[in-house]
């Protein structure tokens, strides 16, 4: 009874009472979970373009944080340094294809899968052989403790200027709009419309913009946007959040009112729903940033406890995440990747090099792996146990789908996220250490109702 | 097949000399020599096992003969690489349909502008041959870069690819597939999606590999539609294999027969249905 009392009543009393800490944990799991997304990502990359489960990413990211550290150690300043460990990991992709991949043309999977297995020892005794099997630290000059606030205040000035830039790229992203909308007419031979260069987004932001600037000029540098006159930092950055979690609300409800109107007016002709612009994202994405950034800022200055190392670890991935899927969506490179991944021969026959694409794909996979390498080695210092974390990513892309980077980063947090929130109030239920095992249940858990994971590609069988 | 046709063949684009390919002990093709001409509509036809795939491989690289030598163009081939075949204008389909079956058909048949859509930095590694396999990856990264600084360039290119694309759906009468994952279509809508894939590339020479295969009379009858109109409104020359000789004789220029991976005829189909070794091979000798 008592079992059953702390399993299933006594964690949510304790949520419920201290919304405060539980705040803390969740921020703490987000972090976390971002770490584990960077190892999974490389996973997906290679797994999306050659249809192969690369066991040696794991001794990838060691690989690469041995590499960097060795380098630091003979006196190379960090910037270099990890210039040189990206031009190292690129020279691994290469040998990869020279040595392995060449000869496994047309092979089936499990047998690439084997060779990647056989990849991850030789790699773990290289890498040892070089650089030495010791425990290294990595310092890569951001503190693993608590963020401290005042390095981060932002003027209001600069805060218009956001909005500015904001205004300003949704405005240019008008431009490839109209460019979709050519080829969409292309589509549908209805003929062309040119949608309008300033929409309902670009105006909303530039007046947002516009205020900012009027407070900026006529209230003072101090003048609060919301509520009463600031007077101190403190409240400056609570109302810079709110200002930040309206300016998203708002965006978010003009675009859900275009879309909703664009699919009443479609209908009314019995025309296709034309698709929203990149403006949209771009607001939507500036402004979820600005409240983001102003909640973390809020959150430190009120003694939430927020790690400045994760946070940084954090908005890495996410500037990786963006660059990727840009590069695997928008480019010919894309492309190729795709058809590489769906049939080899195929690919081949419409002139693709299936040598030049596996180069290309190992490297990126490769400078993921020196990313993760950063963060985890500067986490946890520079070891063997450093290629375990692959076995960390494994139910974090059980859960997001093996094909989809959306997915890795989704999967990664709500691993991360669910790990801290069941060490801290469930175990005092089941006796500790449930960090361990908790992401392989969840895991296991997802195999039962959704095999292909969250964003994984459906599984159709034609019988 | 009209004078206009007739008038269009022109000099030998590929001529395969005394061609032999082994794999191991066995024998897939034996000393087999023939010419394709510019423009014509060129038929390899055999019973089974006789070595027609193999022989289509050999022509786009896939295989390596130990023996004899391929002229493409006037110049004497190497050994070379299948993507390579590819970007000197020889474009293919599979026996067993060979589609990117996770994308749609639009994304398939884009896929062969590819070749076409490189990105200039991409373009001279390609030109650098060893070094250049070595440079792709940076030039790869830095096409990239100059795509988003001049995004809208890189979208002009591709609406123009678009636009070839869209000529070769309405020219297939796949309009209506467009958009749908190609995994999904029956076998032969996945045929015609596989040829406005490698009519995409617009090749000097194209290969078929039994283009009719599986299918019912009336997708037969369609399917050899569209190969004579590639061939007259693109004037493509094709090489075509089929193992039944009903719908080929119809539409070929000419015809070769292979029988055990040499060559047991040659000539107008006309002339080749009435040889006697061709009937004896397809039908069996008389005991």
């Amino acid at each position: 009874m008592e079992f059953a009392y702390k399993l299933v009543v006594a964690p949510w009393i304790e949520i419920l009472t201290g919304p405060l800490f539980f705040g803390e944990v969740v921020i703490g799991g987000v972090l976390a979970g971002v770490m584990y997304s960077l190892v999974a990502l490389g996973f997906v990359l290679i797994y999306k373009a050659s249809g192969v489960f690369n066991f040696a990413q794991g001794v990838m990211v060691l690989f690469a944080a041995l590499s960097l550290v060795g380098l630091m150690e003979r006196g190379i300043p960090l910037l270099p340094a990890i210039l040189l460990t990206a031009a190292i990991m690129l020279a691994l992709a290469l040998v990869i294809e020279r040595v392995i991949l060449r000869y496994m043309v047309n092979q089936e999977q499990i047998i690439l899968f084997m060779a990647t297995i056989g990849l991850t020892f030789f790699l773990e005794g290289f890498g040892e052989t070089v650089w030495g099997s010791n425990v290294k630290k990595l310092d890569i000059g951001i503190p693993d403790a608590k963020l401290d606030v005042s390095h981060f205040a932002i003027s209001h000035a600069a805060l218009a200027g956001i909005f500015a830039a904001a205004t300003a790229a949704s405005f240019a992203l008008m431009f490839v709009w109209r460019a979709r909308a050519v080829r969409s007419a292309i589509d549908t031979s209805k003929g062309l419309v040119q949608p309008p260069l300033i929409g309902p987004g670009t105006i909303g932001f530039g007046l947002f913009g516009l205020v900012c600037f009027a407070a900026r000029f006529f209230v003072g540098p101090e003048a609060a946007f919301i509520g009463g006159k600031a007077s101190s930092t403190a409240s400056f950055f609570t109302n810079l959040s709110w200002f930040g979690l309206g300016a998203a609300a708002l965006v978010a409800l003009l675009t859900a009112a275009t879309w909703l109107g664009r699919r009443q007016a479609a209908e009314d002709h019995g025309a296709d729903v034309a698709p929203l612009h990149y403006g949209w994202f771009v607001a939507l994405g500036a402004a979820g940033t600005v409240a983001a950034a102003a909640g973390v800022v809020w959150a430190a200055r009120n003694d939430i406890l927020i790690n400045g190392f994760e946070l940084f670890a954090a908005v890495m991935a996410a500037v990786l995440v963006i660059i990727l899927a840009v590069f695997f969506q928008k480019t010919r490179v894309g492309r190729a990747l795709r058809a590489v991944a769906d049939d080899h021969a195929a690919a081949l026959s419409v002139g693709i090099s299936l040598r030049g694409i596996w180069v290309i794909v190992w490297a990126v996979a490769g400078i993921v792996a020196l990313a993760a390498g950063i963060i985890w080695g500067g986490k946890s210092g520079v070891q063997f146990s450093l290629s375990l974390i692959a076995l960390k990513a494994l139910p974090v892309l059980i859960l997001g789908g093996f094909t989809s980077v959306p997915g890795a980063i989704v999967g990664g947090l709500i691993i991360g996220v669910g790990e801290k929130v069941a060490e801290v109030y469930w175990s005092p239920a089941i006796g500790g250490a449930i960090e361990n095992w908790f992401a392989y249940v969840l895991a296991l858990a997802f195999l039962l109702f959704r095999p292909q994971g969250l964003f994984g590609e459906k599984i159709i069988e034609r019988v | 097949m009209n004078e206009a046709h007739h008038r269009r063949i022109g000099d030998t684009v590929l001529k395969v000399d005394n061609i032999s390919l082994r794999f191991g002990g066995v024998r897939a093709i034996t000393g087999v020599s023939f010419d394709i001409k510019q423009g014509e509509i060129f038929s390899i036809i055999g019973p089974n096992g006789a070595g027609k795939t193999s022989m289509l491989n050999v022509i786009n690289g896939f295989y390596h003969p130990q023996e004899g030598t391929i002229t493409y163009k006037g110049t004497v081939r190497r050994r070379m690489r299948p993507h390579h075949a590819a970007s000197t204008g020889i474009a293919r389909t599979f026996q067993n349909v060979a589609l990117f079956r996770g994308m749609t058909t639009l994304d398939n048949i884009m896929t062969g502008r590819l070749l076409k859509m490189h990105g200039p930095a991409v373009r001279i590694a390609y030109r650098m041959g060893t070094l250049g396999v070595l440079l792709r990856p940076l030039a790869a990264g830095i096409d990239f870069v100059a795509d988003m600084a001049f995004w809208g360039p890189a979208q002009q290119e591709e609406i123009r690819h678009r636009a070839v694309v869209e000529r070769i759906i309405d020219f297939l009468e796949i309009q209506a597939i467009r958009k749908t994952p190609v995994g999904r279509l029956p076998y032969g809508l996945q045929k015609r999606v596989e040829l406005g894939r490698a009519l995409a590339m617009e090749p000097d020479l194209l290969l078929l590999d039994e283009p009719m295969a599986g299918m019912n009379v009336e997708e037969k009858e369609d399917m050899s539609r569209f190969v004579l109109d590639v061939n007259d409104e693109f004037g493509t020359t094709i090489a075509l294999i089929e193992h039944d000789m009903g719908v080929v004789m119809d539409i070929s220029d000419r015809v070769v027969v292979l029988d055990y991976g040499r060559k047991i005829a040659d000539g107008k189909p006309d002339d080749v249905r009435r040889n006697p070794d061709v009937i004896k091979a397809y039908l069996g000798e008389a005991h």
